[in-house]
């Protein structure tokens, strides 16, 4: 943890030098180390989920998890996840968890697994960007 | 050579801090593989001793692809280029494999090329094959060219696959060229050249003597021809008609921040790592001997690249000899390590001296 803060801190420190040399009126094209990264082939995976009790009562307000996107279910249990990553078979682990206690009803967190698997990418832009695949599902949790 | 003018001084004093600061950070975001020793041309400048049947064989595919799947839990894979040069990457039959690999596990990659070899069908292949960046040799108009490359008939074909690249419209691309006494007084037919192929990007280097270039000292400038080649790229820059830029060796005193982008910036073991045709782990392709920090056949590379390497992190060693009271070391801190020798680990060429001597 402190490791990763000092290479932030460093990191901040570097844009900041960055921005000074380029008020100096000399380039930083080159100056971030390498002019390496050209992009990368990329696609969005969408899950589109509704979380229900077990009697199909939609549930407000958990917390779902995917990788690097996260959100809260609306009034009515639904909720959106978008990661960007490379567009090939893909398997997401969505994490789900009752953050409020009491309040909407008290569930037991429950991990499912959403994998894409031979997909078919829509509205790429015909080089890099693959375009998008979505899933739907349903996610019921359990009373504790 | 004047003084640096203080806005250069401060400028270049900042930037000594965010080398230092990029030495901690110590980001793998590039990464060669040398994929064979095996090549068509025969130059005689090549720093990598390559031969049309090399004796090394080329690597195993999935011997490269075993290594790259031990690096991924580590990194971010779209943050790192993979750089594939040889010899020459096109003989290799299995390259869009390779390429194909690299393109699902996140990687971008490109490669480095003579363009002999490089047709419409094949670089369709590439292409689908996730293919990113290109660099083409081209080392000055035919007689030179071919000269430089020991070929008969290379130039069109050079020139030809400059033409599909540029026009194929869905690749970083540059041309690079080896300045030599030969081609010096032709830089402004070949920079037309390239303009009438819409090439964006041009690299201009000179040579230093490893490899064969050793055994070729025409191959290298005078002192006044190389200070007339930064003169000409600082030219070519201020015309906006093409990109020229001088390669990345070497620090340059006054014509820092006037022929490239940015200032010297040796990243070797920095930044950039490589795989080299026998599995040894190094930094830039042409630091071997006492640069190898190890072998993906016997080590785990991200321990290599996380535990050594610090003669390339620290490179305070390099004070020594004519950098030892050099009053630019800070700037410089030995130039670049591919210009020092691989066993002795003395400075072989110093490019402020050079210029030095050229503006006497």
């Amino acid at each position: 943890m402190k490791q990763r803060l000092t290479r932030n801190l460093i990191k901040k420190y570097n844009n900041l030098l960055y921005v000074l040399i380029g008020l100096l009126g000399f380039s930083v094209a080159c100056t971030k180390v390498q002019p390496a990264e050209y992009g990368t082939p990329s696609a969005d995976f969408i899950v589109n989920g509704v979380v229900e009790n077990q009697a199909s009562q939609p549930i407000p307000n958990i917390k779902v998890v995917a990788r690097w996107d996260s959100t809260y279910t609306a009034v009515d249990g639904k909720f959106s996840l978008k990661n960007k990553v490379s567009p090939t078979d893909q398997s997401f682990l969505v994490k789900l968890s009752d953050i409020d206690g009491v309040a909407n009803g008290n569930y037991q967190n429950k991990d499912t697994t959403i994998a894409f698997t031979n997909n078919t990418f829509t509205n790429g832009d015909g080089h890099w960007y693959k375009g998008k695949v979505e899933k739907s599902v349903i996610v019921k949790l359990t009373s504790k | 050579m004047g003084h640096l003018n203080i806005k250069k001084w401060i400028a270049l004093k900042l930037h000594q801090k965010v080398k230092r600061n990029n030495a901690r950070l110590h980001e793998l975001n590039y990464l060669f593989w040398e994929c064979t020793l095996r090549c068509n041309h025969a130059c005689l400048h090549c720093g990598s001793d390559c031969t049309k049947d090399n004796a090394i064989k080329d690597m195993p595919l999935q011997d490269f692809l075993t290594a790259i799947d031990e690096i991924i839990p580590y990194v971010n894979p779209n943050k790192i280029t993979i750089g594939i040069t040889g010899g020459e990457p096109l003989l290799r039959n299995d390259l869009e494999a390779c390429g194909l690999e690299l393109y699902k596990r996140g990687f971008p990659w490109g490669f480095v090329t003579n363009g002999f070899l490089l047709n419409e069908k094949r670089l369709n292949s590439l292409l689908n094959a996730g293919l990113r960046t290109v660099t083409i040799s081209l080392d000055g108009l035919e007689a030179n060219h071919n000269w430089l490359r020991g070929t008969n008939n290379g130039f069109p074909k050079t020139v030809n696959a400059i033409r599909l690249v540029s026009e194929s419209g869905r690749l970083v691309y540059d041309v690079v060229t080896c300045v030599n006494q030969r081609n010096i007084n032709e830089l402004q037919e070949i920079k037309q050249l390239l303009i009438s192929l819409n090439v964006k990007q041009w690299r201009l280097f000179t040579i230093f003597p490893v490899g064969r270039a050793a055994h070729h000292p025409e191959l290298s400038l005078s002192d006044k021809q190389f200070v007339q080649l930064f003169e000409f790229i600082k030219e070519t820059r201020k015309e906006g008609l093409i990109s020229a830029s001088y390669g990345c060796e070497g620090f340059l005193g006054d014509y820092e921040g006037e022929v490239r982008d940015g200032f010297f910036n040796c990243s070797a073991g920095i930044n950039i790592a490589s795989i080299l045709a026998d599995g040894s782990i190094s930094a830039c392709p042409s630091l071997r001997s006492k640069f190898i920090q190890g072998n993906i056949y016997r080590d785990k590379f991200m321990d290599v690249w996380n535990n050594r390497y610090e003669v390339m992190r620290d490179r305070s060693w390099t004070k020594t000899g004519k950098c030892k009271d050099c009053k630019s070391y800070c700037f410089c801190e030995g130039n670049g390590l591919h210009l020092r020798d691989n066993d002795t680990l003395e400075l072989l060429f110093c490019h402020l001296e050079k210029i030095n001597l050229g503006q006497q």
